[in-house]
């Protein structure tokens, strides 16, 4: 095991980071366009098609 | 007659099996080795921790389904394999000991021509004091049985925060060394989910923490994704979805110890630190399942054929390096063992060459870094990749055998992000090659034209497909063979 610090008090509690500040957050248009059920649609079927080149360029070869 | 034995039936086992079985004639055996008598689809253990989807909706017996297949099962664990057979007899065996019943216990012989290694993990809770649901205070999602524990405990909090009580979240990773951060993310954010949806969100506090460098590592080295006229690290995208969720986060810890409702860890920085929690879900570290080998004397060659951390040498290049001399053609592509060629390991079993994530220690000397994921559909890629190689020389083929370096390979994944047919979300994601290849890709390791990731509803639907055609799949249902991997 690792190195601990003998007694508990020694240890600093957690506090959450101020990096979490600097975060990129999503504008309310991109938080509604990625449950928009037309748009949505479209996106299947777009990754599908991304996937499937995946798989088919992926797979073992001799 | 040649007989294949493939010890274990997760994902690149039972694919290996199944395809196995397709490919040779009825002359041949296929025999599976598993000490769980049933089929795990772990990806769906997610929901059955948080309470979505019941325990029987993940699993299904594997002796009725083999029976059909014409594949022999075996309900016991591997105990030490014997590739020069024994002072008797040269045909090499595997010693089994079942755990079927009255015989459990009992050990004996299974011979074979060909073996494919695919036990997958030991789940190493015991390398953190603590940790672990068996005996410990913390919660998992690893197999499903511990998904069903999990989600009774959160409908405990769930109960408190409805009597007014707050309560704290934690979730990632319970050991600086583990892998399999996508599995935890995937919980963090459908828990996040899931108490909006049992409107107590507002009481909960949810705090992630792992080993991960930075957030959307993945031990995998994180991503860059071409997005809105950049190319931008998953970091970016990782942390503006736990930002959005209001989830809080420690990176670069290694948890030490778990005692109840604490935690206490460590930072890159040498820090100690500790935090309280009311539940928390930490993945352990992963391990070899501790096979031994013996030649023919009787004498042990478990470091011949396992590297130290007891998962199985295959055809990587295992030289000690520095994170600046790994090359992506350090990584295996046929998966046979160096000293016996009619051995292979497939999946999680087999030792990686190195890591993905750049390799780091604290100050105090503790490796704190991400080793490196290899399950789900490149463990089935390559399990089926080793069933073709065995069949092709059964067969007296001379075709060289088949590669599947995950150096070569891409993979797709879908993280799900709330379940809900109308409102879920998942993050769809694309990476070639899974091994970054700064030779071919000298700016990312990886072809960013390929490479590809996106938030939306569409990626819940693509998940629950998924749940449903590889449960299909591994049923070996009509058109089984069709479905890819």
């Amino acid at each position: 095991m690792t190195n601990q610090a003998t007694n508990p008090a020694e240890r600093q509690s957690w506090r959450p980071s101020e990096e979490e500040r600097f975060a990129t957050k999503p504008t309310g248009w991109t938080r509604f366009i990625r449950v928009f059920l037309p748009y949505q649609i479209w996106r299947y079927l777009v990754i599908n098609l991304k996937m499937m080149r995946i798989i088919f360029k992926g797979h073992g070869h001799s | 007659m040649a007989r294949v034995v493939i010890l274990g039936a997760g994902v690149s086992g039972h694919t290996a099996a199944s395809f196995a079985r397709r490919w040779l004639g009825k002359e041949h055996s296929v025999t599976v080795v598993s000490p769980k008598p049933t089929y795990n689809w772990i990806p769906s253990n997610i929901w059955v921790g948080i309470g979505l989807m019941p325990e029987h909706k993940v699993v299904f017996e594997l002796a009725p389904v083999y029976a059909k297949a014409g594949i022999e099962f075996v309900q016991a664990k591997a105990v030490s394999i014997h590739p020069e057979g024994s002072a008797d007899s040269s045909s090499p065996y595997v010693v089994v000991e079942s755990t079927l019943g009255t015989s459990a216990g009992t050990q004996t012989r299974v011979p074979y021509d060909y073996l494919i290694n695919a036990t997958g993990p030991k789940l190493k809770f015991e390398a953190t004091p603590g940790l672990g649901p068996e005996g410990g205070n913390s919660y998992s999602v690893c197999t499903e049985s511990h998904a069903t524990e999990t989600s009774h405990a959160l409908d405990e909090s769930v109960a408190r925060m409805r009597r007014g009580e707050k309560q704290r979240f934690l979730v990632g990773t319970g050991h600086g060394m583990c892998t399999c951060q996508g599995a935890a993310f995937e919980y963090i954010v459908n828990l996040e989910f899931e108490l909006r949806r049992r409107k107590v969100r507002d009481k909960a506090e949810i705090v992630w923490i792992s080993n991960e460098y930075e957030l959307g590592d993945f031990g995998m080295g994180g991503m860059h994704l071409k997005y809105g006229g950049y190319v931008t690290p998953s970091k970016i995208f990782t942390e503006s979805l736990f930002a959005e969720r209001g989830l809080h986060w420690i990176t670069r810890s290694h948890v030490q110890k778990v005692d109840p409702g604490r935690a206490y860890y460590e930072n890159l920085e040498g820090d100690q630190r500790q935090i309280d929690f009311d539940f928390a879900m930490l993945l352990p570290p992963f391990s070899g399942v501790g096979m031994l080998a013996q030649d023919r004397q009787g004498t042990d060659i478990t470091s011949r054929l396992f590297a130290p951390n007891g998962f199985m040498k295959v055809d990587a290049d295992y030289a000690s390096k520095s994170y600046e001399e790994w090359r992506a053609r350090d990584w295996p592509s046929t998966y046979q063992n160096p000293s016996y060629d009619n051995v292979f390991a497939v999946g999680i079993a087999f030792a990686p060459p190195h890591a993905i994530s750049r390799p780091r220690t604290s100050k105090t000397g503790t490796a704190i870094s991400p080793t490196p994921p290899r399950t789900g559909m490149p463990s089935a890629i390559i399990g089926k990749a080793v069933a073709r190689t065995i069949v092709n020389r059964i067969q007296g083929s001379s075709k060289a055998p088949q590669r599947a370096s995950m150096a070569e390979m891409g993979a797709a994944c879908v993280a799900s992000a709330g379940a809900n047919p109308f409102t879920g979300t998942a993050a769809s994601m694309v990476v070639y090659p899974i091994v970054p290849d700064f030779e071919r890709y000298p700016d990312y390791g990886r072809d960013t034209d390929l490479t590809y990731g996106e938030i939306g509803l569409a990626g819940h639907w693509i998940k629950i497909g998924l749940h449903h055609l590889f449960l299909h799949k591994a049923k070996l249902r009509p058109g089984w063979a069709m479905i890819p991997e």
